[in-house]
């Protein structure tokens, strides 16, 4: 096998490979005979045309077959023994067969970057601390209690600062109803009925909840308000607008006791000590999982900042079309609408370029570190990896493996395998630097 | 009739034919009803550069078929199973 490299910018390169006639004559005499069992031509009971017949009538056939078969195997001998890192292969193209059966093509590949691996090991991270502090149970559980509140009606007394009140009320400004001055904001600056709205300063619009403490049940008042100059309804903005308030209830917010009673509310049959023991725990397994989490943050930004190289632009503008994809889904399915992405579309581009680039590169650092490190994925891992997912998708795990196989799809899994181990490694090696937490808020 | 492609129609590539050149050099054609054995020696000689030594020959007579009424008949035809001197070969295919 003859392979010439030929490279070109953008970190392509044209490999010209030519396969001599044995290695091509014994591929297709296998696929030849393969045809002649079954080929059916008007002289000949099936399968016993001569090989020369099937060999002129087939040829087409034959040749795409042999293609098929010798052009990715000959493609990834000829990378072995040049020894490229190739990244993506784009093309393959002018597959021409000899007279004497000799086979001549030329694939473009991308090649992956040329780079120096940094110091993977032992990379200094900061890990905030995993310890659960008592404070921090409590917190919780007054989170817990503060959503297990009750809302009972206040007796007769006037709306006091932190209670509820439930109002029926009308903006106006100069003189006409808020609904028409702006009618495409929120409705609730227009007036509404059955308003809960919680009492406390700053609450609201500005001043609002200040007037209407010592209200009555029943009672109506005229709130006036001033809309800032900056008011982010440009209709309303620097205008005073008054709101005839009419409150219907007056609510206090009750929170339970913190006893066994009200654990077992929340986990029926557990006491309050079984409660925190399990918020501890919970709150463990959180913080574990941040320090995971913070731990892989640093690794990958360690390695960006000690790795330079240029990502090769085609797999770029690929990369970025997918991200792009992801991003128009994501933001599709948040139900933002096509309109606004289409003006923001700049935006969404340039957010896609910048991930599209960030991922290729852990990518290409986190693949080098797997080759020297001999990380490899195995069977067993890409069937716990397929086992996994179809229990996430709910299908069985043959069904799985069968989609997969269709799409493609098992190849991209063993090398999210193959990442996901190495930085595995990566996380297993790294000096952990304990700093103080930072100040909690 | 002198020339060689108005004498020989068609080789017959079949089961039979090949066995027959495999075995024992003989090439099967279907030719003119018209000619004879000296000109199908001559035309095959001519036109495959081939040394003849036999031809044997066989007359069809052409199927009666009937094709949406009239009763009709395909044509007659020839076959010519012409030996080759030892060690001469005809590439058909």
């Amino acid at each position: 096998m003859k392979v010439q490299v030929e490279k070109k910018p953008e970190s392509v390169s044209t490999l010209k490979i030519e396969l001599p006639a044995e290695e091509v004559s014994k591929e297709w005499d296998t696929i030849a005979n393969s045809f002649a069992r079954f080929a059916k031509i008007p002289g000949y009971r099936p399968g016993k045309a001569p090989r020369a017949v099937i060999d002129k009538r087939f040829r087409k056939e034959i040749q795409d077959e042999v293609t098929k078969k010798l052009v990715s195997k000959s493609y990834r001998e000829a990378v072995e023994q040049k020894k490229l890192r190739v990244a993506s292969l784009t093309n393959v193209e002018d597959v021409e067969f000899g007279q004497d059966k000799s086979m001549k093509f030329q694939a473009t590949v991308v090649t992956a970057p040329e780079f120096k691996l940094p110091d993977y090991k032992n990379i200094s991270v900061q890990l905030p601390d995993t310890k659960v502090t008592e404070a921090e149970v409590d917190a919780t559980v007054e989170r817990l209690r503060d959503q297990a509140a009750d809302f009972v009606d206040a007796q007769d007394r006037p709306a006091q600062m932190e209670d509820f009140v439930v109002i029926d009320f009308d903006g106006t400004t100069e003189g006409k109803p808020i609904s028409e001055v702006a009618p495409n904001v929120s409705k609730n600056l227009h007036g509404g009925k059955k308003f809960w709205l919680r009492l406390a300063p700053d609450n609201f619009l500005p001043k609002f909840c200040e007037q209407v403490v010592g209200q009555k049940k029943e009672e109506t008042r005229t709130v006036t308000v001033d809309f800032a100059a900056d008011f982010m309804v440009k209709e309303l903005a620097g205008k005073p607008g008054s709101y005839s308030v009419t409150v219907r209830e007056i609510k206090q917010k009750v929170l339970p006791e913190v006893n066994d009673e009200f654990a077992a509310k929340l986990m029926p049959g557990k006491t309050l000590a079984d409660l925190r023991h399990t918020i501890e725990h919970d709150l463990e397994h959180e913080k574990e999982h941040q320090v995971d989490h913070a731990k892989e943050e640093q690794i990958i930004k360690y390695l960006h900042e000690k790795t330079k190289f240029d990502v090769p632009p085609p797999l770029l503008r690929n990369e970025t079309k997918r991200a792009l994809t992801e991003l128009v889904q994501r933001n599709r399915a948040r139900g933002i609408p096509d309109e606004m992405l289409k003006e923001k579309e700049k935006e969404l581009i340039e957010t896609a370029a910048s991930v599209a680039y960030h991922r290729l590169k852990t990518n290409f650092i986190l693949e080098r570190i797997a080759e020297q490190e001999k990380v490899e994925v195995t069977r067993e891992d890409v069937d716990h990896r397929i086992r996994h997912e179809a229990e996430h998708y709910n299908i069985s795990s043959d069904k799985m493996r069968k989609e997969l196989e269709e799409h493609d799809g098992l190849n991209s899994l063993a090398e999210q395998i193959l990442l996901g181990k190495t930085l595995d490694f990566l996380k297993a090696n790294v000096s952990v630097q304990p700093v103080s937490e930072e100040p909690k808020k | 009739m002198s020339e060689p492609h108005e004498i020989i129609e068609t080789a017959s590539l079949t089961e039979k034919s090949t066995l027959l050149s495999e075995k024992q050099n003989k090439y099967v054609f279907r030719v003119s009803p018209r000619a004879n054995k000296t000109q199908i020696k001559d035309a095959v000689q001519r036109l495959f550069q081939k040394k003849v030594i036999d031809v044997n020959t066989c007359n069809y007579a052409g199927k009666q078929k009937r094709v949406r009424g009239p009763l009709g008949r395909r044509a007659h035809w020839k076959k010519a199973i012409v030996t080759l001197a030892e060690g001469e070969k005809i590439e058909l295919v």
